[in-house]
């Protein structure tokens, strides 16, 4: 059975994770991924063993090393993670704001109410005069 | 970067070390970057690939190399190696490198063709003088002869 491995290092930067550099030495990995982390080039660094068996076909990883800013990443992703699955409530519906009348439009409404008044109040005048006969001879 | 630690005596270690001093900010550091000057006591264990003229050719091949090797390789193009020595291991997994674009680093234990036994490490990391188009690699190895080589 053969089993072959390789070892990833993985680095952190603006915002996400980038392969920087393989190696098929476990120790030589570890060693750049502490030169790496010591640097503070990067937010964070990980060393990633990947595992493939020729025997079955089958592979698989698992991080073998992570600095301590990449598990401060790796929870605030986590977290990130978990409030964008929360339902978010609905945004309040918007209501029609009422248009408040301008000062010209009140104006002319007020004329108008007022000419109403005033020609009603002369027709009502003109009719109760011819009623009673009194008023101003013709 | 912080830089290599004196004490750190492996070679492919220094090698990306400097490969990583060179590029800077970048991703990738340029052909010209490399300058033996800087590196006198790698560069004899080092190569230089230049792929700008289609075929990988070496355009530096360590002095150490080309005693162990047998043939100052400068100028050549890697196809011409033979098979299963320390420099064409070293540079056999080119395709990946220039593939994934990232330093890579193999090793392990061979037999070379005149029986010598040996166990290396090598290193080929991409340079670019654009940040987008490989213009060469920068590599190197070293290795131990086993005691009950044939050839030591």
């Amino acid at each position: 059975m053969s089993l072959l491995k390789v070892f990833e290092i993985h680095t952190y930067r603006n915002g996400s994770w980038k392969i920087d550099s393989v190696f098929d030495d476990r120790d030589l990995a570890l060693m750049e991924a502490d030169r790496i982390d010591r640097s503070n080039r990067y937010s964070a660094v990980r060393v990633v063993e990947e595992t493939f068996d020729e025997e079955t076909e089958r592979g698989g990883t698992r991080t073998i090393f992570r600095s301590t800013k990449s598990e401060r990443i790796n929870a605030a992703n986590q977290a990130r993670q978990q409030q964008g699955l929360k339902v978010a409530a609905p945004p309040p519906p918007i209501k029609p704001k009422k248009k408040k009348p301008t000062i010209s439009r009140q104006l002319i409404i007020g004329t108008v109410v007022l000419a109403v008044i005033l020609i009603g109040g002369m027709v009502l005048l003109e009719f109760i005069n011819s009623l009673t006969g009194v008023g101003p001879r013709r | 970067m912080e830089p290599v630690d004196p004490r750190e005596r492996r070679l492919v270690l220094r090698l990306l070390g400097h490969w990583r001093e060179i590029a800077g900010e970048r991703d990738l550091p340029a052909f010209s970057d490399v300058v033996g000057a800087a590196i006198s006591d790698m560069w004899d264990y080092s190569f230089l690939i230049d792929l700008r003229r289609g075929e990988p050719v070496f355009a530096h091949f360590g002095a150490w190399h080309a005693e162990f090797y047998g043939t100052d390789m400068t100028g050549r193009a890697l196809k011409e190696l033979t098979r299963d020595t320390l420099v064409e291991r070293s540079v056999r997994y080119l395709p990946e490198v220039l593939r994934r674009r990232i330093p890579i680093t193999y090793g392990g234990e061979m037999t070379e063709p005149e029986g010598r036994k040996i166990l290396y490490r090598s290193i080929l990391m991409p340079l670019s003088d654009d940040g987008e188009t490989l213009t060469g690699i920068f590599g190197g190895s070293n290795c131990k002869i086993s005691p009950d080589s044939d050839g030591a």
